[in-house]
């Protein structure tokens, strides 16, 4: 019993995380209406500048250091939460403030780049090697019958509640509080009582930025400190403000607080021997998860209309995207580049097909559909590891064994569709996100599920061909190029067939109004779920052909930010267009365009920041997503190319 | 309520929405203590003169002023700050916030109009204090749409609409608390209302306004005495 009281006083350590952080996503989505995910890694700047604050006596900014020698605790608490309102304010008046009339896509993409900036520029000024902090608060040892617990849980606790309840009070008895609240819902109204509704939100910028950046200051000794596990605390945080319906700060922090404790206790369960041991790791994270699908289960009514989509002010769908003479063109330019190519720069371009197969899914799914998931990285990951599983207990080889790994992650993807019946927009994301944190976790990184000695993929052979992307010293062999050039073709096709066809109009008009397309008889749950299954079934494919591409599996391959980045690429290149998939796949993460920024502008480190802040300022720049220029330059491009074989324009642009 | 109270003098207003103009070179004047009613068929552009008038619409041209203060290129906050309030049509409350915080939100510091002395004036507001604004019934939301205009101490108050939706004995009502508040206190009132016959008891002048242009002054004495002469200017 008293173990069990132990483990749950533990768990306020966490839980105070997420409670924080949960209170800081409600204040500022209460306020603008934008969902944050990049709010932890925002904050995160705080605990950094007070550790080396305190070991070091350097003042790390953002931009230079300070040197300002022996520093008290309390000196670095109050610079390192000054350093995080400073970073929140800047990241409202520069991204979410010029994006706050735009799609509910535009600026969930946008809070992404910010989430993928701030890690990476965090990385960079601190590095990435985990830090053990300094308490802040009391620290003596809590004797609970025979067991010791720190003291310092019952503080945190005690400070979000405390600073819950003064965020609370801000809003519902302040006139700054009251009048943020109806400018959410009425800007012109603030305004005309006189009010600048900018300079209310500033406002919420700073009270979310202090209170994430104070509250990860505190609680920094509980956890040890790096750059990606504090950007992941995202992660729990959303479940709980989206169980508190982005709304009640109660609800968050009394959540977020409860949520710590069972997951604590779900820590505790798990080393009891009648617990399964296939269960025992990656429980704590998918905690988050099943309280996301709880809270829709009770929210599910409270949620946004559908009438309230994430479609409005979606880009343009190209319904006549890529037709047969720039298909052909495009193949011919792979076939060469595949060709000409050698070793990693072959590699290079192989990635790229597969990441625009990735992205292909994403078009699906985001793009004509207007759902916005973060699950296809994850998806491939389940096709992968289905893969491997295959090979290593059955008998069935290429091509049976890669089909039903993709017939499996097609099942997991229609399951997914389940829940996205009833949510849309940022719901979905969220759901998505968990799941794919659940995934990685509790699947691709359960030593139960994925054997010590790594999933081994054979390499793929039909009719005697090797067509493996490795034989001897040949690491990136032309065979298994072809296959994949194959393959992609094969999907630019058959997505633009599908968009083409009368399903594809269904597609649209669910995106563009779900109610109204149920008014002129379309079925819009098995749609739906009929699209996400075919971009389960794409993403699959990438996970498939990654599987392969790397000879052995690792979780690795299909993390969590490996799938925000899937997301940034694809909106990049252009979300609703076939073409959009193929630049994406330039883009992508060991593609072509980070192969040139590694190999000639050595951005090797830098490029997720550089592609961070190149998403940011491209949504801000056009929060309709690119497709619209990228379609511009392609039919340019194409214009000139036929023109130089003596050709008239095509009408297909 | 602006001590002194200002007078609203409006120059050759245009409003562009894109390529449409809405308003163009409308240029009209109200003094302190005058209800003035801004008349004219569906779509003649007198939303958009309000509009443009606080700010909300984009003006392409022209200049407003509040007694000596130029207020044409002045943020929507800074023309409240100078003692412009607009009513909007379709009661712009806050239907989270209660009718008292719908005020607080409202009220100024430098308001002469305390928000006691704002419900003195609307009596029927005041036992609904800690209502919820989106549970209360069309009159009660309108009533309080006015009452959140007249705290931020408004010297000229342009009043989009005030009849929408509601039944004639109601808007009766709200037309004669805005006749004695302009009376008593010195405000000026700019009216756009459909129901012209509703609005002519409290009118002291009107101007009718036509696809988007000044079209007519005409005598408020001869409107009264033949309400369906003012369908000659309407229709040109």
């Amino acid at each position: 019993m008293n173990q069990i009281l132990a483990f749950a006083i533990l768990g306020l350590g966490s839980g105070a995380i997420a409670a924080g952080l949960a209170i800081g996503i409600v204040t500022t989505a209460g306020s603008t209406g934008a969902v944050n995910f990049g709010y932890a890694a925002m904050v995160m700047w705080a605990p950094f500048v007070f550790d080396e604050l305190t070991k070091t006596g350097r003042l790390v900014l953002p931009v230079g250091t300070i040197d300002i020698g022996p520093t008290s605790v309390m000196t670095a608490l109050v610079l390192g939460v000054a350093v995080a309102v400073v970073v929140s304010l800047a990241t409202y008046w520069l991204v979410f403030r010029p994006l706050r009339r735009t799609s509910v896509l535009a600026q969930t993409v946008a809070s992404i780049g910010v989430l993928l900036c701030m890690q990476a520029w965090v990385a960079l000024r601190f590095g990435t090697d985990p830090r053990v902090v300094g308490n802040v608060l009391p620290n003596e040892p809590l004797a609970i019958g025979s067991v010791v617990v720190p003291r310092d849980r019952l503080f945190l606790a005690l400070a979000v509640v405390v600073l819950g309840m003064l965020v609370a009070a801000y809003f519902h008895f302040t006139k700054a509080g009251l009048a943020t609240r109806a400018a959410s819902q009425d800007e012109v109204g603030v305004q005309l009582a006189g009010l600048s509704p900018s300079r209310l939100n500033a406002l919420v910028w700073v009270i979310a930025g202090f209170a994430g950046g104070l509250i990860l200051i505190l609680a920094a000794p509980t956890r040890s400190l790096t750059p990606t596990s504090y950007t992941l605390m995202i992660v729990p945080a959303m479940a709980v403000a989206l169980l508190a319906r982005f709304r009640s700060i109660t609800v968050a922090c009394l959540g977020g607080l409860a949520l710590g404790v069972v997951q604590s206790l779900l820590t505790y369960t798990s080393t009891q021997t009648w617990w399964p041991k296939w269960a025992a790791a990656g429980m704590v994270d998918a905690a988050p998860f099943i309280l996301v699908v709880v809270a829709l289960a009770i929210n599910g009514r409270h949620l946004p209309g559908r009438g309230e989509g994430a479609s409005s002010a979606m880009p343009p769908v190209s319904r006549d995207s890529l037709g047969g003479r720039a298909t052909a063109l495009l193949t011919m330019m792979f076939l060469v580049a595949l060709m000409v190519s050698g070793g990693s720069l072959r590699f290079a371009v192989i990635t790229t097909m597969i990441m625009a197969i990735m992205s292909l899914s994403l078009v699906v799914i985001t793009g004509f559909v207007g759902q916005i998931s973060l699950a296809p990285v994850a998806l491939a990951g389940v096709a992968g590891f289905v893969l491997s599983a295959v090979e290593r207990r059955t008998a069935l080889r290429f091509p049976v064994s890669p089909i039903v790994a993709i017939a499996a992650a097609a099942a997991v993807g229609f399951l997914v569709s389940l829940p996205a019946l009833r949510i849309r927009g940022t719901q979905l994301a969220i759901v998505t996100l968990a799941g794919a944190v659940t995934a990685e976790q509790f699947v691709f990184r359960n030593p139960q599920l994925s054997p010590p000695a790594g999933n081994l993929i054979s390499n793929p052979r039909l009719f005697g061909i090797d067509l493996g992307i490795r034989s001897g010293s040949s690491l990136a062999r032309i065979q298994f190029g072809l296959l994949v050039l194959v393959l992609l073709v094969a999907s630019l096709l058959g997505v633009r067939f599908l968009i083409r066809s009368s399903f594809g109009a269904t597609l649209l008009a669910i995106r563009s109004d779900e109610r109204a397309a149920a008014s002129v008889g379309i079925h819009v749950a098995r749609t739906k779920m009929a699209a996400f299954t075919i971009s389960a079934a794409l993403a699959g494919l990438a996970g498939v052909l990654i599987g392969y591409s790397r000879g052995q599996l690792s979780a690795d391959s299909f993390t969590v930010f490996a799938g925000l980045s899937v997301l940034t690429f694809t909106f990049l290149g252009g979300i609703t267009s076939i073409e959009g998939a193929v630049f994406a796949g330039v883009l992508a993460p060991l593609g072509l365009a980070y192969f040139a920024a590694s190999r000639f502008l050595h951005l090797g480190e830098n490029y997720q920041l550089v592609a961070g802040l190149a998403l940011v300022v491209s949504v801000l720049a056009n929060p309709e997503g690119m497709s619209a220029q990228n379609r511009l330059l392609a039919s340019r491009i194409k214009t000139r190319l036929s023109r130089g074989t003596g050709q008239v324009g095509t009408s297909d642009a | 309520m602006h001590s002194g109270g200002a007078s609203l003098a409006v120059d050759a207003l245009s409003v562009r929405y894109g390529a449409a103009a809405a308003v163009r070179g409308v240029s009209l004047s109200v003094s302190p203590g005058e209800v003035v009613g801004l008349l004219g068929p569906n779509g003649a552009g007198k939303s958009s003169t309000l509009k443009g008038i606080m700010g909300i619409a984009p003006v392409a041209s022209g200049e407003v002023r509040l007694g000596t203060v130029e207020i044409s290129g002045a943020t929507v906050a800074a023309r409240v700050k100078a003692g412009l309030g607009l009513v909007r049509e379709g009661r712009g409350v806050f239907g989270r916030l209660s009718v008292a915080e719908n005020l607080r939100v409202c009220a100024r510091d430098q308001s002469p109009m305390s928000i006691d002395a704002v419900l003195a004036m609307l009596p029927a507001l005041e036992p609904l204090r800690s209502r919820r604004a989106m549970l209360l019934s069309g009159g009660e939301q309108q009533m309080l749409s006015l009452a959140k205009a007249l705290v931020s101490g408004p010297s000229v108050l342009l009043i989009d609409e005030l009849s929408l939706g509601l039944a004639p004995i109601l808007t009766a009502r709200l037309m004669a608390t805005v006749r004695s508040m302009a009376t008593e206190l010195g405000l000026g009132v700019l009216l756009v209302e459909q129901h012209v016959n509703l609005a002519l008891g409290i009118l002291d002048r009107a101007y009718v306004l036509r696809r988007g242009e000044l079209v007519a002054e005409p005598p408020i004495a001869e409107l009264r005495a033949d309400p369906a002469s003012l369908r000659q200017y309407y229709l040109g």
